[in-house]
């Protein structure tokens, strides 16, 4: 029983290995490639806040705030991106239902830059990487068309807020919200 | 037989799909804080003067104004009471005889600040004899700003001597 089936399996090796051996002679030609892996995207948002300013009876700006969201596509698939920025009203920390309206804040479009934030990022093209602002919600929708912002990039924001006359005195903080809407 | 599950595995995919960028979605978002810090201003501050007619330098005895103001610019809106007491704070208490006729509404003149001016009462207190103290009040969220108050009242100069007044007012705040 043992040697037969011995006999029976070395025979069926040697089958294997000639089967192998034709089809190796066989193949007149050969096929290599490389996998390009897509990375991340990712979006993140930072800021710096406003100068303080005294209590006032009238009207007064505060300014020199700033906001910057930062876009990084190594998707390497070029279908472009849109996020969107919300930022909340302003909330008093000694008493919360005193609010400076985000209506009050004025993003100071002149003085806003796109610029590289990682090298070897595509060329900046301002007329496909394009940032629209809203007075209410959201804020900031940002926009790269197909083809556009494969990379790293900044959007650097400057930003006024418009204090009310008789705003009492204490710290107001609101939430900046990032989200991306479309994208990889 | 073989359509069949071919749209049952083809609408399968699409949820798929949708649920793979929902998901994408919620992890996407991220979060920053923007500030912005209102000092507070200057102490409360509650001062007098007097609005009369003068003959050679002498008093005329006869009805003048005398004006209360207070300047609260602490920035916090939280309302604040001061007193006047004539009794306590004239050295001739009795020269001065409060006029409690004027109505809040034509007394209070708001130079700067809050112009709602429903939050301040005015308290008028008498002696016997005449009306010689007076408390105003404003309630949270009045009061924030400088405001007189003009009152009428009655000055009487014994033998037109000449007399300086000295007015002090107390005032309080939470």
């Amino acid at each position: 029983m043992n040697l037969r089936a011995s006999i029976i399996s070395l025979v069926a090796g040697a089958t294997l290995v000639a089967s192998t051996a034709v089809g190796v002679s066989a193949q007149s030609s050969t096929t290599s490639s490389v996998t390009i892996g897509g990375g991340n995207f990712s979006a993140s948002v930072s800021s710096s806040n406003f100068a303080s300013l005294p209590y006032s009876f009238s009207d007064q700006t505060a300014r020199n705030g700033t906001i910057r969201v930062t876009v990084s596509d190594q998707t390497g698939d070029a279908g472009g991106w849109s996020v969107t920025l919300d930022i909340s009203d302003f909330v008093g920390n000694l008493r919360p239902s005193e609010i400076i309206p985000s209506e009050n804040l004025e993003i100071l479009t002149d003085e806003t830059t796109i610029t590289i934030a990682a090298d070897g990022s595509q060329a900046i093209s301002p007329a496909n990487m394009i940032p629209v602002y809203g007075e209410f919600d959201p804020e900031l929708t940002w926009t790269a068309n197909a083809g556009y912002g494969q990379g790293s990039y900044n959007l650097n924001m400057a930003a006024d807020l418009l204090i009310p006359g008789l705003t009492t005195a204490q710290t107001y903080t609101s939430t900046g919200t990032l989200a991306i809407v479309t994208g990889p | 037989m073989k359509l069949r599950p071919l749209v049952l595995a083809t609408l399968g995919a699409m949820a798929l799909v949708s649920s793979s960028l929902l998901t994408g979605l919620g992890h996407s978002r991220e979060q920053v804080s923007l500030s912005v810090e209102v000092g507070g201003g200057r102490p409360m501050q509650a001062y007098t003067s007097f609005l009369y007619s003068y003959t050679e330098g002498v008093i005329e005895p006869n009805s003048g104004y005398i004006v209360f103001s207070v300047l609260d610019e602490r920035g916090l809106a939280s309302g604040w009471s001061v007193v006047f007491d004539s009794r306590r704070t004239v050295d001739l208490p009795e020269t001065l005889t409060l006029d409690s006729a004027i109505p809040i509404a034509q007394g209070i003149q708001v130079r700067q600040g809050n112009s709602v001016l429903d939050g301040h009462s005015i308290e008028m207190i008498g002696s016997t004899m005449r009306t010689d103290t007076l408390r105003w009040t404003t309630e949270q969220s009045f009061g924030d700003g400088e405001y007189d108050l003009v009152l009428l009242s009655t000055m009487l100069v014994p033998n037109d001597e000449v007399h300086t007044l000295f007015v002090t007012m107390c005032g309080s705040a939470p």
